[in-house]
């Protein structure tokens, strides 16, 4: 069942100056529970693409649709409340917040949301278990390696079981046996809790793991294909 | 709110050395603001306590015409029942019946224009304490028929303890008041004007030479509790006679000196001002910088989901978490400097001491401990900070969060 579809979607900036299209007329539909890569040279639209799926970008053209819901439409507060209850996202630099442990970091959208503590406490527990990270949670992230950094962060994107998670470069920083745990993880988080993943990435490794490879070039699909 | 406060407070000391700076600007500012404000309004209350106190009581009777007329003939009858309802008024210090009127002191070949004031010696004593002011001779009593002068009135008639000293005045209804007086005591007085133009006489002996039996100009009462005065006014309304005398409170009798300490307090707040807005905008740049270093971490915070008015109200903690941990410490540093110095005043010595005498003020610089002014201090930090973070919000909510996320800005 599709939950994501973009209908035609442009992305121009600079539309008054020195426009640049960063995508062409994309149309896509996502299926729930899907492991899904967005290849292509750099500058092609993945980040672009991704933003646009993830609501923190508008396309200038173009509809978003996400569970039959146009998102490109709302407020800029309806639209971070949707990516709170909706979307996880992981970043290429992992972007944890320095000042919290790996615990804290993990809870940060479920104390968004409001969780009880204790409901907090276990599902961290059992997705730092899960990521194999359970002895590094009250570490900082200067104290964690470059691989499991990455790991709090995908936990706390699954965290509240959000219906996909969206992964920008999520291995670019990391190195083959780091990429390959990591791969591992989500594809295991993927089949446990049937989370839709989509990723943006140039990684071998991701690509042959990935079941559905979609090519970018000049903002284009220029290929979708299937495993 | 106990993870916010966790965070904001583990969020300033991620720079130690900047909050150490900001800290410690926050903390001389306050202990500089606590100081100057707490002898400014240490010296007016000193004044204002010492106006009160020694000259026109938190209330005073009189008759209707003698406050714009100060005359024998505008004086009041002071009867007995009057005296046994000042007696028996427990909400009162103390009370002190007093003739003013003016005369000519003469000696030999040295007169000058005094004024005598008619007094109870023991009240007067309880008012200004007088009698440890005495340095020749011994305070006057009751029955005495003598005189008690200020060192520099006794220096310019060249007499002493035991000479004679004539006083030569008008009394009550135009009467002539005339007499000769020992000098029983001199004593030296911290306000000019006692030392120069004062001539202490028991109230009895005052009422002869004035030709005012039974009559008094002023009756000034001193409260125990400045906030009875309200209900006094209205219980010495019910008991005088109003159609004649009337029953002022003290603001109505040191206007003057009101205005003038307003306008003094004028020009204090506006110096603290200036040292507070100094702070501020070192208070603003720890704050902005402390925004702009994270606007990467705030992006995500807001991409994740995070709602901006959440990120503003963590800034606004971490702005008002460093002004109160400065302004505490100011505080606690500056309360025991402040409590030594109310309890021992720093006097003045020299030109200036003279300066303060000519003033009728005692040469000493006192400093308040009400603890109203130095709770303003806490407040006014806290509304600095809240007010220094107003720009760095403004532009959290004008994050570009995708470009910043993507290292473009």
């Amino acid at each position: 069942m599709s939950i994501i579809h973009t209908h035609n979607i442009t992305k121009t900036y600079n539309p008054d100056t020195v426009p640049v299209h960063a995508i062409n007329g994309v149309t896509l539909s996502f299926n729930e529970g899907g492991f899904s890569a967005i290849i292509g040279p750099s500058g092609c639209g993945k980040t672009t693409l991704l933003n646009m799926i993830g609501g923190l970008e508008r396309p200038t053209t173009g509809t978003v649709e996400v569970n039959g819901e146009t998102i490109n439409t709302k407020s800029k507060r309806a639209l971070t409340e949707f990516r709170l209850k909706n979307i996880g996202f992981i970043f290429q630099a992992y972007n944890l917040i320095p000042v919290m442990s790996a615990f804290e970091n993990t809870a940060f959208i479920m104390e968004l949301l409001g969780w009880p503590r204790d409901k907090i406490k276990s599902r961290v527990m059992e997705l730092l278990e899960a990521m194999d990270i359970a002895d590094k949670a009250h570490q900082r992230p200067n104290q964690l390696s470059g691989g499991q950094q990455q790991r709090v962060a995908v936990a706390r994107a699954l965290s509240t079981r959000p219906k996909f998670i969206l992964a920008d470069e999520p291995t670019a920083n990391l190195d083959s046996h780091a990429t390959g745990n990591l791969l591992d993880m989500m594809l295991k988080m993927n089949e446990r809790e049937k989370t839709t993943f989509i990723f943006s990435t140039h990684d071998d490794r991701v690509m042959r793991r990935a079941r559905r490879l979609i090519k970018l070039d000049d903002g284009k699909v220029v290929d979708d294909a299937r495993s | 709110m106990k993870s916010k406060l966790v965070l904001a407070w583990r969020n300033i000391w991620r720079n130690k050395k900047r909050t150490y700076i900001t800290l410690a600007s926050i903390i001389f500012a306050v202990i500089i603001a606590t100081f100057m404000r707490g002898l400014q309004l240490g010296s007016y209350d000193k004044m204002l306590y010492d106006a009160i106190r020694s000259s026109t009581g938190h209330i005073a009777l009189m008759d209707k015409s003698f406050w714009d007329d100060k005359t024998m003939d505008n004086s009041m009858e002071f009867s007995q029942d009057l005296e046994q309802v000042l007696d028996q008024d427990q909400s009162l210090e103390f009370w002190v019946p007093e003739i003013l009127g003016g005369c000519l002191i003469s000696v030999g070949n040295n007169t000058r224009g005094v004024v005598v004031q008619g007094v109870d010696p023991e009240k007067k004593d309880a008012q200004i304490r007088l009698r440890e002011k005495v340095i020749e001779g011994s305070y006057f009593e009751s029955e005495d028929q003598a005189v008690m002068l200020g060192k520099d009135l006794a220096s310019f008639l060249k007499v002493g303890v035991g000479d004679t000293v004539v006083l030569l005045g008008q009394g009550y209804m135009g009467m002539t008041a005339a007499g000769t007086y020992p000098v029983k005591g001199i004593y030296d007085h911290p306000m000019a004007d006692f030392n120069r133009r004062l001539v202490f006489m028991p109230l009895a002996a005052a009422q002869y030479l004035f030709f005012m039996e039974d009559r008094v100009s002023t009756v000034n009462l001193v409260l125990k509790d400045q906030g009875d005065i309200r209900q006094e006014t209205a219980l010495y309304r019910s008991r005088i006679d109003t159609t004649t005398t009337e029953v002022r409170n003290w603001e109505s009798m040191n206007r003057d000196m009101l205005s003038a300490i307003e306008s003094d307090n004028f020009f204090g707040k506006i110096m603290i001002g200036v040292l507070y807005m100094v702070i501020g905008f070192g208070i603003f740049g720890t704050i902005l910088m402390m925004t702009m270093e994270r606007k990467r971490e705030f992006s995500i915070m807001m991409a994740i989901g995070m709602q901006d008015y959440k990120l503003i109200t963590q800034v606004i903690f971490e702005s008002v978490f460093i002004a109160a941990i400065g302004a505490i410490i100011g505080l606690i540093i500056s309360f025991p400097v402040v409590y030594f110095y109310s309890l021992n005043p720093i006097p003045i010595t020299g030109e200036n001491a003279q300066i303060y005498r000519d003033l009728n003020m005692e040469p000493v610089l006192s400093i308040s401990t009400k603890p109203g002014y130095m709770v303003a201090q806490f407040g006014i930090v806290l509304i600095i900070s809240i007010i220094a973070s107003i720009f760095p919000m403004y532009n959290i909510m004008k994050f570009d969060i995708v470009n910043i996320i993507r290292g473009r800005q």
